[in-house]
């Protein structure tokens, strides 16, 4: 591929090296008839076995990178003469932006998804919707972090049988968010109990809340939170907004999430970050030593993030029932640490739980009893999204 | 036609195989990009990267706030940016109302920015435990640190070290707001500033010829680390992350043409290979961003906390306003007048003792003590000007003279505020006849009512008469009548603040330094 080359939607494939001259010459006598034919083929673009053409599809998406930049799935499509070309974006920048460079897009919710589906109904376009897996939206931090906040009243280690220390946390949120409100800096809660001074404000780190999937999550997490459920109105969603606004702009121009929190200089760069659980699964799943100063804090309320695959054309839909069907496509998402729908559509966290077991990897409780949060629907989300970020 | 079946089988397979063999050598391209000016440091890298990719990159070095101020939407005349930070590009791109999407962008490797100090001083600032912004504010403000910044309006260092201290002195613990840049406390500290530049490697250049005469340079962990195994400075500098926080600087790529993206992926991709990650870390001393990548002993250490960075393009503007102001002002002179009414005695005198330690430089460390080239009128009052008398802040002996001035336990009966500040205004005309360019305030500390004198009516009387561009800061304490100095303050161009007893450090502090 040269620089320049465009990016179509569906690449055919180059001319390749046994159709050009040199190499034809000595055969065109007797093989000319054959090669018509199979370049005929090549260009109907509309192959069957034995060789069918290598289908490259053009994906934006946030978070989702994680599952299509992973070698295992390359392959995996490969067998299938797939291969995905990754344009990583926001979720919600991905829906908002041009959407005819694409062939899809894997938006880590549903919200942005709900754009994308909205957008091309509008346009009378193409659009088939799949949703392959779930995870929970959670804040990461470091273990000093997390006992803080437990000497603070507002996080509970959870039991994690076999292992030492405790990994997750149950974050009351409410109680956080109080933290968060009071101004409370790290200091004040005397971190320095732990080893550690920072003067900074009490406050999970987000991604940008006018590209991204996660930070919206958060946005409505928190604003559910204050409100006490999601606002009935136009103007009521406006009032909400402004209100949680300081909340959301007090850590100033957005983390560069969660590149920041992995690297060894995380705990004093994102110390307190809002990232997806599978994020962190794969963290702990890829090393062989087990990563004991990075922990999770589940928030009390949760909000399950469905992942949502839309195609733009039909070659696209045929990998998004790939996504679904295929079960090592499956068993690597849940070996990437993602809750993999089953196909009754149920989450199959026992699946994970077990998986995490047998790595010797700590499981988080994966209990459905927790109050779970509703966002508001797609037209006030995106106002208060606006309100809130001042987005363009 | 079995000789054909067999060249179709042939091809077919030849076929079936290709996805799984497709990797072909890539066609040589040339990206044009706009870099920091500290990249040049990665010449020997891209060269390699040349070789085992075939993209060549040519770098159009600038200051990176240069560089991102001639990036416009658009109309980019590179392919590809590489910066130290896109903070400032992004912010400049809010402020332009520009709606459409953004290039893509890809950190690379992060360095903070940290304050390299000779030895000697280092060893003084460790002295009261670990180094902050706010220390090296207080060494510089008392002339006993001397300093090389980058020009904040030109160079990603320079900006993100001003960001950073006044992120620090403002001690919000938050992005700064433009409320927290009104009172620019960075004065002090830019008294130790002795020498800028337009780019960091020019910067390193200049200190390294006048190294003699400086004691500190702020720059990048990775461009300090470099120079001191460069063998160009006679003593290394020791590095330090201040406590109270750093910027880091994640050296994004970014995609200006998005008819690139082939190149820019493949660029990308190499850049962020786990054995080029190595070589730029071992080269360039800056950490990796893939954290599987150990760190070489030298950058093992912790970095100091990151400072949240605005995201609001006019708090950055204030500050570079304010940068730019400190140049055109020379330090000031303040008048202050200190009510020694017998109210005052015990805890509220006590409190405006500790004060006066702390902007003397005995106290703790702070961004608002008294810096070089500074003068003070001290004037102690009751019913009348009890003693007056003025000080240098570049001179010890003169700054202890002053606390013992306030040390003294003589108090009057009686409270003449207005006619004091009367005189007060006397005295700055004076001040500001001798010396035209030197900007003059009074600060007025008082916890009763006045009694004697002047009326705050005949005071504003005369004083809208004298058109003068002496501002007065009220600080009321305790009974004091807060309207009456807040309008009058108000009027003269200042205001007033309250403060208990206890908050009147931090009162002075807060009214320090505002014009």
């Amino acid at each position: 591929m040269s620089a320049e080359e465009p990016s179509l939607a569906v690449r055919p494939r180059p001319v390749p090296f046994f159709l050009r001259r040199r190499f034809l010459r000595p055969f065109t006598p007797v093989a000319s008839l054959a090669v018509v034919g199979l370049v005929a083929l090549l260009v109907s673009a509309n192959l069957l076995l034995p060789f069918e053409r290598l289908v490259t599809l053009d994906g934006g998406m946030g978070t989702n990178a994680d599952f299509f930049n992973d070698e295992r799935v390359d392959e995996l499509l490969l067998r299938h003469h797939m291969r995905v070309h990754v344009t990583r974006q926001g979720s919600r920048e991905a829906a908002t932006g041009d959407l005819d460079s694409l062939d899809f897009v894997f938006s880590s919710g549903q919200p942005a998804a709900e754009l994308v589906i909205q957008r091309r109904r509008a346009e009378g376009k193409y659009k088939s919707v799949h949703r392959p897996f779930v995870t929970p939206i959670v804040l990461a931090t470091y273990r000093e972090y997390a006992e803080t906040l437990r000497g603070a009243g507002v996080a509970t280690p959870q039991a994690t049988p076999g292992f030492d220390r405790p990994y997750f946390y149950d974050l009351d949120m409410g109680g956080f968010l109080n933290l968060v409100r009071a101004q409370k800096s790290w200091d004040d809660l005397n971190i320095s109990a732990h080893g550690f001074t920072n003067g900074n404000k009490v406050l999970a780190q987000t991604t940008n809340v006018c590209t991204s999937n996660g930070a919206a999550t958060y946005l409505g997490l928190v604003s559910y939170l204050t409100r006490g459920g999601v606002p009935s109105s136009e103007l009521d969603a406006v009032a909400l907004a402004t209100k949680i606004k300081p909340l959301l702009r007090d850590q100033g121009l957005p983390a560069d999430a969660p590149e920041l929190y992995f690297v060894p200089e995380g705990r004093q760069t994102a110390p307190i970050i809002v990232i997806y659980e599978h994020q962190y699964l794969t963290h702990q799943l890829r090393h062989r030593e087990l990563d004991g100063d990075r922990v999770l804090l589940y928030p009390s309320t949760v909000f399950q993030t469905q992942s949502e695959f839309i195609a733009l054309n039909e070659d696209a839909d045929r990998l998004g029932r790939l996504l679904i069907t295929d079960p090592d496509l499956s068993r690597r998402a849940l070996e990437l640490g993602f809750r993999v729908l089953d196909s009754n559509r149920e989450d199959s966290s026992e699946q994970l739980a077990e998986f995490l077991a047998e790595r010797a990897v700590p499981v988080p409780s994966m209990a459905a009893s927790d109050t779970r949060a509703l966002l508001p629907d797609v037209p006030l989300l995106e106002t208060m999204i606006v309100v809130a970020g001042d987005c363009p | 036609m079995g000789a054909l079946t067999r060249l179709l089988a042939v091809l077919f397979a030849a076929v079936a195989l290709l996805p799984a063999c497709s990797v072909t050598r890539p066609e040589p391209v040339t990206l044009r990009v706009l870099a920091s000016s500290e990249l040049a440091d990665l010449t020997p890298v891209l060269a390699d990267l040349r070789a085992d990719t075939g993209v060549e990159l040519e770098l159009d070095l600038r200051g990176t706030v240069d560089a991102a101020n001639a990036l416009a939407p658009g109309d980019y005349r590179h392919d590809l940016a590489w910066l130290s930070s896109d903070r400032y590009f992004q912010l400049k791109l809010t402020k332009s109302g520009y709606t459409g999407p953004k290039p893509l962008s890809t950190s690379i490797m992060l360095s903070p920015v940290v304050v390299g100090v000779k030895r000697a001083t280092a060893e003084r600032l460790r002295s009261g435990g670990p180094v902050s912004w706010a220390d090296i504010a207080d060494r510089a403000a008392a002339g006993e640190l001397q300093f090389a910044m980058g020009d904040p309006q030109r160079t990603g260092s320079g900006l993100a070290a001003l960001v950073g201290v006044a992120t620090a002195a403002a001690g919000t613990g938050r992005a700064l707001r433009p409320e927290d840049v009104t009172c620019d406390r960075l004065r002090g500290l830019f008294a130790g500033h002795k020498l800028t530049a337009d780019t960091s490697p020019a910067l390193v250049d200049e200190f390294v010829a006048q190294q003699g005469e400086l004691d500190a340079l702020v720059s990048y962990e990775s461009v300090l680390l470099s120079l001191n195994g460069s063998g160009r400075l006679t003593e290394p500098l020791d590095i330090l992350y201040p406590a109270d926080g750093i910027i880091q600087s994640e050296y994004p790529l970014l995609l200006l043409d998005p008819a690139k993206r082939a190149a820019y992926d493949r660029v990308v991709d190499w850049l962020r290979s786990e054995p080029v990650q190595q070589r730029i870390m071992e080269r360039t001393a800056r950490r990796p961003i893939d954290p599987d990548v150990p760190r070489s002993p030298r950058l093992r250490g912790a970095t100091g906390n990151a400072l949240y960075f605005p995201d609001r393009p006019e708090v950055i503007d204030a500050l570079l306003a304010n940068y730019d102001a400190i140049d055109d002002h020379p330090p000031g002179h303040v008048i202050f007048l200190l009510d020694f009414s017998g109210s005052m005695r015990g805890a509220r005198i006590a409190a405006l003792r500790t004060g006066f330690a702390d902007l003397t430089g005995t106290g703790e460390a702070s961004f608002a003590r008294f810096y070089q080239g500074e003068r003070f009128t001290v004037i102690r009052f009751g019913g009348r000007v009890l003693a007056e008398r003025e000080f240098a802040a570049g001179d010890q002996a003169d700054l202890a003279a002053l606390r013992e001035f306030v040390d003294t336990d003589s108090f009057d009966d009686n409270t003449a505020i207005w006619s004091t500040v009367d005189h007060a205004y006397d005295l700055a005309a004076t001040i500001i006849a001798a010396d035209a360019d030197r900007p003059v305030s009074i600060v007025l500390m008082t916890d009763g009512l006045s009694n004697t004198g002047l009326t705050a009516d005949d005071f504003l009387a005369r004083h809208r008469t004298s058109g003068s561009p002496v501002p007065t800061f009220a600080i009321r304490v305790g009974e004091a009548d807060a309207a009456e100095l807040a309008r009058a303050a108000t009027a003269t161009g200042g205001h007033a603040v309250d403060a208990g007893a206890d908050a009147l450090p931090a009162a002075f502090k807060d009214i320090r330094g505002c014009r």
